[in-house]
């Protein structure tokens, strides 16, 4: 089944369900623009459970926004409220603070990574075996951090196998900083692809070209973005549809998808978002 | 041609009604090559998005010999070909965010050569003529071609022209443009080549003559693209999200075989994070 636009206005009216919720204590610092995963932040009974063996993800976890399952068809996000503020922040003039917005399908995780060991991490890897997008196809790692690491960036050689099954494939991204872009709680950095490769299946080792200076904890995360870019301004209030606002970025949701959120910092120390999500079955 | 006749049939295809055959990707760019942190970027100036590490991933020099890159090229987005009817792929959806201001491009990349030297200051001629896509009288209009640099050339301004076909079939000469020196010599550099008074179009390049020597020999190249659209970011964090579809943009044909990727007009001096996001639909 398909939609039409008749079909999709009676929906907006009509929604299958409607999500609200709230994210608080967004630990952001960072440079902004760069992207945040909320996941350890939340307040129950939405929180994420810091990760640590390697888990593959569903609508079910802890944390993750909990929608049903179409009752027939696919499901599609179709209106959205979104609304995010910083207390850290003063309203900036004449423009005020945008943060971009985007919806994920996290399929796996794990966590327990250091990041002060220079040898080969295989800690809690290989990532538990997709449930979703299993063939890895378009799907994308990243390094997320879920306790801060140090100040000395380095490099960190992200061992994989691709959507075609080859293992033994290599991404290298930056992990530490001093300005917090690759350090601070909730930043997810991406691994780029070795050339050729358009997704990822599994990561099964992360090795650092040295030491941060701190153990912190880090860890790989595999996802699918569902529902990209938004951007929306502190403090505004407004309803999007996914259709008419937002250039017809209508994706069909599989069965069982962990939807989180993932949002550009605001450069500030008191992030905290709100959001209704309705859904569409066609 | 099949078009996408209004909205609600947009949205009948990219829900997988007749035929639509929905893709969609986001594709991450980091701004790294080979490991290093990418040249900064000169505001005002195009940079190749190319060689950017990213998810897809990036793209290599194409080498010393004529390219016609397709969608299995590496650099490229990689979409699917439609699958016989529909016979159209259209590029329906697109947005992009960074965390520094410029405007992004998209562009099909049809041609490219690299090995060029910066101190050579014959003819180099590269026979880029044998384009595979936007290759006819009525189709070259909008081919553009851009110097690229892959490895520094050299500090010492000089100009360059290049021998080219124009849409008529006929060979034309380029206004000359500056090459080498702070801002036009750097990894990554794209600087765009006008066309000679009066033509419109571009069917291949012959050569391409270097007025002086830039002082280092360094690695650049022709690449030959056609553009589809563009995607203003005018504040860090803000993403751009033209309207394709009932709104100022513009629908576009995503040939057979397109090899689909950006460049990068930068706002700053600082090179960009890049989300950007696709959609396809059939028709």
């Amino acid at each position: 089944m398909s939609f039409d636009l008749a079909t999709w206005k009676n929906q907006l009216e009509n929604p299958k369900e409607t999500i609200h919720q709230i994210r608080t204590g967004i630990q952001g610092g960072a440079v902004q623009g760069r992207w945040l995963a909320i996941t350890v932040q939340n307040p129950a009974p939405f929180a994420f459970t810091t990760p640590s063996t390697a888990v593959a993800l569903s609508r079910s976890t802890a944390g993750a926004m909990g929608q049903a399952n179409a009752s027939t068809g696919s499901r599609y996000v179709n209106k959205i409220r979104p609304s995010w503020h910083d207390s850290s922040l003063a309203p900036a003039s004449p423009l005020p603070t945008v943060c971009t917005w985007a919806l994920v399908d996290r399929l796996s995780h794990q966590g327990g990574l250091d990041g002060t060991v220079t040898t080969a991490q295989t800690t809690n890897l290989p990532t538990a075996a997709l449930t979703r997008h299993t063939n890895g196809e378009r799907v994308i790692a990243a390094l997320e951090v879920f306790s801060q690491l140090g100040t000395s960036e380095v490099s960190a050689s992200v061992s994989y196998t691709n959507s075609d099954g080859t293992s033994g494939r290599s991404g290298v991204v930056g992990l530490g900083s001093t300005n917090g872009a690759g350090r601070n709680i909730g930043r997810i950095l991406v691994v780029p692809n070795q050339e050729g490769d358009i997704g990822v299946r599994s990561v099964e080792s992360v090795t650092l070209s040295g030491s941060t200076g701190a153990a912190g904890n880090f860890g790989v995360v595999l996802f699918k973005p569902r529902l990209p870019i938004f951007a929306v301004q502190m403090g505004d209030d407004r309803t999007i549809d996914t259709l008419f606002d937002l250039g017809a970025q209508v994706q069909a949701l599989e069965p069982d998808a962990c939807l989180q959120w993932f949002i550009t910092s605001s450069g500030g120390t008191g992030q905290a978002i709100t959001y209704s999500v309705s859904f569409a079955d066609g | 041609m099949a078009e996408l006749s209004n909205v609600s049939d947009h949205l009948n295809r990219r829900t997988g009604g007749n035929n639509g055959t929905p893709e969609e990707f986001v594709w991450f760019k980091n701004p790294r090559v080979a490991g290093a942190a990418a040249a900064a970027t000169i505001a005002g100036r195009h940079t190749s998005l190319w060689q950017y590490e990213g998810a897809p991933s990036h793209g290599a020099a194409p080498g010393g010999s004529a390219r016609y890159p397709t969608r299995s090229t590496n650099g490229g987005i990689k979409q699917t070909n439609p699958g016989g009817s529909p016979t159209r792929q259209k590029w329906a959806v697109y947005g992009a965010v960074a965390d520094q201001i410029g405007t992004l491009l998209v562009v099909d990349r049809i041609a490219d050569i690299s090995g060029l030297s910066g101190t050579v200051t014959t003819a180099q001629t590269i026979n880029l003529t044998a384009l595979t896509r936007y290759s006819a009288a009525a189709t070259c209009l909008g081919n553009l071609i851009f110097v690229e640099v892959y490895t520094q050339i050299g500090a010492t301004p000089t100009t360059l022209t290049a021998s080219y076909v124009n849409q008529d079939g006929n060979n034309a000469t380029t206004p000359a443009v500056a090459i080498g020196g702070t801002g036009l010599r750097e990894a990554q550099r794209m600087i765009q080549l006008p066309l000679a008074s009066g033509d419109t179009g571009v069917r291949g390049v012959n050569s391409v003559t270097l007025a002086g020597t830039t002082g280092t020999a360094g690695d650049f190249g022709i690449t030959i693209v056609h553009q589809w659209g563009a995607c203003g970011m005018p504040a860090i964090g803000v993403p751009g999200n033209p309207v394709l579809i009932g709104g100022a943009g513009k629908v576009v044909d995503c040939l057979t075989d397109a090899c689909v990727s950006q460049i990068w007009l930068a706002g700053s001096t600082t090179s960009p994070y890049v989300t950007s996001w696709f959609a396809f639909v059939e028709a």
